[in-house]
């Protein structure tokens, strides 16, 4: 019984401490509460589209939950192609996170994409990394090339063309012929 | 019928794989919870209440934890709670970890009936089927430990009483510590040269040992080994074909499940509760049995 | 035909320049109970183990062995496996498995019986010494006179036609001993089983021994009918084994021998013996005006802080077990032997560890010198003010040489190696153990062992010495040179305390006696009042002399009494 005491003092000490240490909570309303800019004439802008057309291609692979035409859009696309204003400092994930928000579509990340720390995208809008076999994964291009590097460190230019992709077979069936390591 | 411990070890073992096997392998939120509820229905028939409820709490414990971790690390799922950091905690993120909770708590009343059921008698009994030489060294092994720790108890208190640990420093303790292992250690040696020449008397170099064995396999032994062994094959049948799939993302699945999924269902709500239905079963038999003296 | 023969058994050990047995011939027949009796180190041990094959020691071996008229060498291996059991002393290392069933089933396992087969026996055996309820037990939880029935049953299970034990009851209780020899007679009678056992207590053994054969220094001195033995006293009046010789023998052996009579064996024997031949006009020793002082009752009230005492002791060893000691008082005096005697249970232990501080009463206190036991602290309470010898003295050594053992305890203390050295030598030398200082201490004979851990013990010069069963399977030799040691330091000041079931040691090495009964401590008294008043739990030679004499309750009392009704008889 001592024991049990102890640690749930030490549990709530935790939670505690996370609460003061940093732990942002918002409401449902609060997160998707999320306000762009409107694009104006002068200011610099780029396009980002999300696209799931190899899952498509390759239901039967696909993880059974998502075989419904709820999960998975007909036509593959997750979010049209659409123009955002880029912000200072704004990197892919950033562009990610504020369409997604803004658009209301799911999305689940490795790391902090902020301060330095690395974010890797596991899924977007259910569909997750394996959810399509063992090779399947999100992969993002600029201008049709795929910079290799993770999406919070490239930082776009002006007028660049962002596209989420997703792949059945680590980037090949994308036009990715990086060989990996 | 018998009482669960009173069958052969066989079908104890079988019985305990299986349902390990199950819990820890399906997860499905009615599977776990037929489990759990073995689990510890079989806890509490068997063992003191409160001994038993002590350990709920711990697993309650356990299961906060868990439970409460898994949204932290899992933001799939179509219903937001609310947002942490940036990410969703969805409701079927917090299923996912109250099922895992339950079935991490399954597994341990699992385990806490199988160490009482399962003694070190019947496991050096299986064995001793597959090497009786085997059997005899951790049937030994187990006889030495008490003995062991005892004489090294008298040890250290001789040691003491004639003034040894008395007048040392602490690293002076430590090395006469050390002098009571390895007096301990010879006198292990001696005592298992003792043994030894005991086992020689008794013949132990002669080929053509046989094994003794306790256990009988008897026809309820039998009964019970078939209904567990059928249990499995249905089962696993289901799982192979993906009958007993549950998933809880990104939505949770609320489908009628199949006729193949309902039938497997039964079958391990029934292998789940057969250790707490024999045990119940005696003890109703064994009132009624009292009455009539 | 004789189902075991040796001839002119001679054998040495290794690296050793003395034979350990010389020319032993022996014809022993079927149904025998034959008794082996010797000093440490006549080689009753060495003898019995070359009966069988499979145990017999290496060494340098002449002469014959036969069972059954086939020579040892000869014997199939099944045939010398389980024709020949054997029991050896030591309840505790014989076992091998961890649940009693199995123990039993062993040695049948080695003999390839069926399933079926080993069932039977089990419960055959069982049945027959009353143990079933054992059966499921495991073995750490058996009491010593359960496991030696244990070692008993699972040698008996293999159905041999010769059964030999080694000391089997020397480390048992006298209940449990008592029980099994018993037992070894019931089996003798009932079976005709052959038994031949080496014994130290000959008191209950030589009564129902058919024949006794007599070891000392690796010859047989005698092999006879044990009503015999006393004609071979004649011959050395002084042995030293005649003091292990059971009382009735000690005290009309020679007269039997002179008349040619079978010398009484028994206490009953013993009883009839005494009222045929000696008078008992002089009742009781009158006690001249020196010896009166040891009485302690007579102690011109001094108020004398008592050296150790128990203050309403309660101890119970868990919080939901029985209650070990009860409200129990105890006062003992400086520079006397106190002896604590009782039945079963930890009790008398569980005394002594509190006496030493080693554990704590809940409740009531112990205390030295006036002084709690709570607060002394281990320095000076181990060593300086009290030393006590473990029952088993092996666990006192951690060095590899006694030499080395014991100075090591001076070392440790702080005192110079010379100085050191000094005090371990004139310690040893009063033990006699100076010859025995290379030995690993675990080669020392049990006696040696005792009086090397006797030694170790009074290195820093305690006060209080506590000596927990001290004589557990010992000789006669030894248990008289014990008292002759205790007698020493009490003579000193040293305090004593002895905790024994050893009554006959205690009548005559003891100043006063208590008995530990339901968690409490009788009114202390001296032998011969503790024992004249009781009629069972007492000496042999109490037994004897009752109704007859008064008050005589030592071999020697009833000696002087029997020699001062003769020289009635003659005036």
């Amino acid at each position: 019984m001592k024991k049990n005491i102890l640690f749930l003092v030490i549990l709530i000490a935790v939670v505690i401490a996370a609460l003061v240490f940093g732990v942002r909570i918002q409401s449902v309303e609060d997160y998707y509460l999320e306000h762009l800019e409107d694009v104006q004439p002068d200011s610099r802008t780029v396009t980002m589209s999300i696209r799931c057309d190899t899952a498509l291609e390759n239901r039967e692979k696909l993880d059974p939950a998502l075989q419904t035409e709820k999960f998975l859009p007909k036509d593959g696309i997750v979010l049209k192609t659409t123009e955002y204003v880029l912000r200072e400092g704004d990197s892919v994930f950033s562009l990610l996170e504020r369409a997604a928000k803004h658009e209301k579509i799911q999305f689940e990340f490795k790391g902090t994409g902020k301060n330095g720390g690395t974010a890797y995208v596991e899924g977007i809008s259910y569909l997750y990394e394996f959810s399509c076999g063992p090779l399947s994964g999100w992969m993002y291009r600029v201008n049709g090339k795929f910079p290799g590097v993770g999406c919070s460190e490239y930082f776009p230019e002006d007028g660049d063309v962002i596209e989420w992709v997703y792949s059945c077979d680590l980037g090949h069936d994308v036009g990715d012929d990086w060989q990996g390591e | 019928m018998r009482r669960f411990d009173e069958y052969h070890p066989a079908v104890l073992l079988a019985y305990y794989v299986s349902v390990l096997l199950f819990s820890m392998f399906t997860v499905h939120p009615l599977v776990i919870l037929f489990s759990f509820t073995g689990a510890v229905s079989y806890l509490f028939a068997i063992d003191r209440k409160r001994r038993v409820l002590k350990d709920l709490w711990f697993y309650l414990f356990l299961f906060l934890l868990i439970a409460a971790a898994n949204p932290l690390v899992s933001h799939n799922g179509v219903t937001p709670l609310f947002f942490l950091n940036g990410q969703a905690v969805t409701l079927e993120s917090l299923l996912y970890g109250v099922v895992l909770a339950f079935m991490l708590s399954a597994v341990l009343a699992w385990f806490g009936s199988f160490n009482r059921v399962v003694t070190s008698e019947k496991i050096l009994f299986l064995l001793g089927k597959v090497s009786p030489k085997l059997s005899i060294v951790l049937s030994s092994a187990l006889r030495f430990l008490p003995l062991l720790r005892r004489k090294a108890g008298e040890i250290r208190s001789a040691g003491k009483a004639v003034g040894l640990y008395a007048s040392e420093s602490w690293w002076g303790r430590v090395r006469s510590g050390l002098s009571a292992v390895s007096a301990l250690v010879t006198w292990s040696l001696e005592q298992a040269v003792e043994t030894g020449v005991s086992m020689k008397a008794r013949g132990f170099r002669l080929k053509g040992r046989t094994h003794f064995s306790a256990f009988r396999f008897s026809g309820k032994d039998l009964a019970v080994l078939i209904f567990i062994l059928a249990a499995d094959a249905i089962v696993f049948t289901a799982l192979g074909t993906g009958s007993l799939q549950f998933a809880f993302y990104p939505r949770i699945a609320l489908e009628a499940p199949g006729v193949l999924a309902v039938i497997s269902l039964a079958a391990l709500l029934l292998l789940f509760l057969l250790p707490a239905v024999l045990e119940i079963g005696e003890n109703i038999k064994w009132r009624y049995y009292r009455r009539k003296i | 035909m004789a189902i075991l023969q040796t001839k002119n058994l001679t054998f040495r050990y290794p690296e050793e320049k003395e034979n350990a047995l010389s020319g032993v011939t022996l014809t022993v027949e079927p149904g025998e109970f034959v008794v082996i009796a010797g000093a440490s180190g006549s080689g009753k041990t060495t003898l019995l183990r070359l009966l069988k094959r499979e145990i017999a020691p290496y060494g340098k071996k002449t002469g014959d062995v036969l069972f059954d008229g086939i020579p040892q060498e000869e014997m199939e291996e099944r045939d010398s496996v389980s024709g020949i059991g054997f029991v050896f002393q030591n309840p505790e290392s014989q076992i091998v498995a961890d649940r009693v069933m199995h123990e039993l089933a062993f040695g049948m396992e080695s003999l390839g019986l069926s399933n079926g087969e080993m069932g039977r026996r089990i419960a055959e055996i069982t049945g027959y010494f009353g143990i079933g309820d054992l059966v499921r037990r495991e073995v750490h939880d058996l009491s010593g006179g359960e496991k030696q029935m244990l070692n008993l049953a699972s040698v008996l299970v293999m159905r041999p036609k010769l059964l030999l034990l080694d000391e089997p009851t020397a480390q048992l209780d006298p209940i449990a001993a008592s029980n099994f020899l018993s037992t070894l007679k019931k089996l003798n009678l009932e079976t005709g089983i052959t038994v031949i056992l080496t014994e130290h207590r000959l008191e209950e053994a030589l009564p129902i021994a058919d024949r006794l054969v007599l070891m000392d220094q690796g010859h047989a001195v005698f092999d006879g009918r044990p009503e015999e033995a006393a004609r071979f006293f004649e011959t050395a009046p002084d042995h030293p084994m005649k003091d292990g010789l059971p009382t009735a023998m000690r005290l009309f052996g020679n007269d039997a021998a002179m008349e040619g009579l079978p010398c009484p064996l028994s206490v009953r024997d013993g009883r009839a013996f005494l009222r045929e031949r000696y008078g008992n006009e002089v009742r009781s020793l009158v006690k001249d005006a020196g010896e009166e002082e040891k009485t302690p009752e007579k102690t011109a009230g001094k108020e004398e802080t008592a050296a150790v005492e128990l203050d309403r002791v309660w101890f119970r060893y868990e919080k939901e077990s029985r209650d070990v000691l009860r409200e129990a008082s105890l006062k003992i005096r400086k520079g006397e032997h106190f002896a604590i005697l009782g039945g079963n249970g930890e009790g008398k232990s569980t005394a002594l560890r509190i006496i030493s501080g080693l554990v704590k009463p809940y409740r009531g206190s112990a205390r030295l010198f006036g002084r709690k036991t709570t607060e002394l602290k281990g320095p000076e309470l181990y060593g300086k003010i009290l030393a006590m010898l473990p029952q088993d003295p092996k666990t006192v050594f951690l060095k590899k040489t006694l030499k080395d053992d014991l100075t090591d305890v001076l070392l440790k203390n702080g005192e110079s190696k010379e100085k050191a050295g000094e005090k371990v030598r004139s310690v040893a030398e009063e033990l006699g153990l100076a010859s025995l200082f290379d030995r690993h201490p675990y080669d020392l004979s049990g006696g040696e062992q005792e009086k090397a851990a006797l030694a170790k013990a009074l290195l820093k010069d305690p006060e209080i010495l506590l000596l927990d069963e001290p004589t557990k399977g010992l000789d006669a030799a030894f248990k008289k040179e014990l008292s002759g040691m205790i007698r020493k330091l009490t003579s000193n000041g040293v305090t004593v305390v002895t905790v024994t079931h050893d009554v006959e040691f205690a009548a005559v090495s003891a100043d006063r006696l208590t008995f530990l009964f339901d968690g409490g401590f009788r009114e202390g008294a001296a032998p011969e009042t503790f024992f004249s008043e009781n009629v069972f739990y007492t000496t042999a030679a109490s037994r004897i002399s009752r109704d007859h004499y008064d008050r005589a309750v030592t071999v020697e009392s009833v000696e002087r009494l029997m020699e001062l009704n003769e020289r009635k008889r003659a005036e």
